[in-house]
């Protein structure tokens, strides 16, 4: 069996789960529990673990989805499960408190980690509020200097995440190329 | 409610506003989906013009100030308990009414659907939840709230005016056209083709509030300061926004504002489509400063395999894109030209093979440089093949 590897990472509420449930061939393997930690956001439960699934390319090869826990606390584990991967879709809520820093703590923290990552941002929850200017998002990459693939998505649409992976793999592609 | 249109004059920021914001608790009864989406927008439209907070709340347990109920319901005899148990204020829709808004009883009003103007609209919500008409339009852009004259009460913009005097009209806060009400208006009527796609390509530069209307019918509403669009309707005629089968079909649906690069990018898509400045398109080198926001109904895969090579490699022309891609030529140049109208991308430098930059090249030091990827390590050429096969059948796989 040859299995590669995807990640979906970003703060917690930020649509990680439900990605992977939209685009997974199995029921995704959840470790959700009771969110005990409001502070950080609003949601009833949240990922303790890794979230798994599947996407069955045939009988031999399967890419897998792994969804990392949101919580700063656990980032132990994201560099565990970043191993191997061909690349990170990074989920930010719009509708976090600050969505800006959460951006740039976790880009930092896969760029430190392997600055040739292949990382794509999925900005999610934008039907909840406009509260903040979207083209601050794209002030912030520039500002940044990171020329990073930004996009606004529902989370729960099979579509638009299959999109955003589709610009992962087009990246990939153009470095394989 | 009653006063607070005074608090709005003194408002400098979103954020003084927030924290003056009454609450006003709205409920729904008994309208069909068209309708209670379009009052939902009026509503959001209307409250970005007044110091109220918006709160949606279930019918019928009078936590309502406002309730907007069906016609169809006006002899219901709970409604009547409702109106004479409490002060809420009871606004009856009915879709061709014979008069666009009256008062019927004491706190009971009728609006015809669709409302014909945002002058009528916001004459009758005011009317509705006892709120007077700020004399000063509030909600625009940083740059106009940071000026201490009077913001301009409404700028008109009809079908025969050229784009040039639409940005001037707009962006320089001149000597309105007519004081009739509070909101600038973009009129799309009678805009077409390029002229409509350059028309609202150099709307949304407009760093701008307004409307956006057709023929007498509000489309939605361009909120500059957050950088989206709330729509609200479908216009008549699809062909001047080429909206059909993009994302604003859904956005007027779920009620979700459009992002305005989502907005540009389409424009900039469609623009290339019909004008293009080949020379510079071929002869130039790219470097990419965003990827675009691609939409249903455009070659999704093709557009991500340039800005993917453009990326990687930092700068490329037209025919290395296509012999790395293998995109075809035509599509290639478009996807360029696209993503130059939008500014995602800016023609540069032909790369210099001495080691130091030369002058020109240092001047485009302050554009944003990729720097998040370049070529990786690459496994063994069986394992590219490998990767390639995998990466084509997960597309496949996702519907790509």
């Amino acid at each position: 069996m040859t299995r590669y590897k995807l990640i979906f990472a970003g703060g917690m509420g930020a649509g990680k789960t439900t990605a992977i449930r939209a685009i997974s061939d199995i029921t995704p393997v959840s470790t959700d529990v009771e969110n005990l930690d409001l502070t950080q956001h609003e949601k009833s439960l949240t990922t303790v673990g890794i979230d798994y699934g599947i996407v069955q390319l045939d009988s031999q090869t399967e890419v897998q989805i792994y969804g990392t826990p949101g919580q700063q606390r656990f980032d132990f584990v994201w560099k565990v499960v970043q191993q191997g991967a061909l690349g990170t879709v990074l989920f930010v809520d719009h509708m976090a408190k600050e969505p800006l820093a959460q951006l740039v703590y976790y880009v930092e923290h896969y760029l430190q980690d392997d600055p040739q990552t292949r990382l794509v941002i999925a900005v999610t929850h934008l039907d909840e509020a406009a509260a903040m200017h979207t083209q601050r998002y794209f002030d912030l990459l520039a500002e940044r200097q990171w020329t990073i693939p930004l996009f606004f998505i529902d989370a729960r649409e099979r579509q638009q995440v299959a999109m955003v992976v589709n610009a992962l793999l087009s990246m990939i592609e153009a470095q394989i190329a | 409610m009653q006063g607070a249109d005074n608090a709005i004059a003194d408002l400098d920021s979103s954020a003084d506003r927030t924290s003056v914001l009454q609450p006003l608790q709205i409920a729904l009864m008994g309208l069909p989906n068209a309708d209670e989406s379009l009052m939902r927008g009026y509503l959001r439209l209307y409250s970005a013009q007044r110091p109220i907070q918006l709160n949606w709340v279930p019918a019928g347990q009078g936590l309502e100030d406002v309730l907007l109920v069906n016609h169809l319901f006006m002899q219901s005899a709970q409604i009547k308990r409702l109106a004479e148990s409490s002060e809420m204020r009871i606004l009856w829709l009915e879709r061709d009414h014979a008069t666009a808004f009256e008062q019927i009883a004491d706190r009971q009003y009728v609006m015809s659907l669709p409302a014909i103007s945002t002058q009528l609209l916001y004459a009758a919500l005011d009317q509705v939840c006892g709120i007077t008409a700020p004399q000063r339009w509030s909600m625009t852009s940083k740059d106009n709230k940071s000026q201490s004259k009077p913001a301009p009460s409404v700028i008109l913009i009809d079908s025969t005016e050229t784009i040039n005097s639409l940005e001037t009209s707009a962006s320089a806060s001149p000597e309105p056209k007519a004081v009739d009400h509070p909101v600038p208006t973009f009129n799309l009527a009678g805009r077409r083709g390029v002229q409509g796609f350059e028309w609202l390509h150099h709307l949304t530069a407009l760093q701008t509030d307004g409307a956006l209307q057709q023929a007498g019918r509000i489309l939605g509403w361009l909120d500059a300061s957050r950088g989206v669009i709330w729509p609200i309707a479908l216009p008549t005629d699809l062909q001047p926004l080429t909206l059909h089968p993009g994302p604003i079909p859904e956005a007027v649906h779920h009620q979700a504002p459009i992002p305005l690069q989502v907005w540009k990018w389409r424009l900039a898509w469609q623009l290339a489509q019909v004008r293009t400045d080949s020379v510079l398109i071929r002869c130039a080198h790219w470097r990419l400063l965003h990827w675009p926001q691609p939409q249903l109904d455009m070659p999704e895969s093709a557009i991500f395999q340039v800005c993917g090579h453009l990326q990687v490699s930092q700068q490329a022309t037209l025919s290395e894109l296509v012999h790395r891609t293998g995109v075809e030529a035509g599509l290639v140049e478009r996807i360029l030209h696209a993503l130059s109208l939008a500014a995602l991308s800016i023609p540069v430098e032909a790369p210099q093979h001495s080691n130091k930059p030369s002058r020109d090249l240092q001047a485009t030091d302050s554009v944003p440089v990729p720097s998040t990827t370049s070529v990786t390590t690459l496994p063994t050429p069986e394992g590219i093949a490998g990767l390639r096969g995998v990466l084509g059948r997960l597309r496949a796989k996702l519907g790509l």
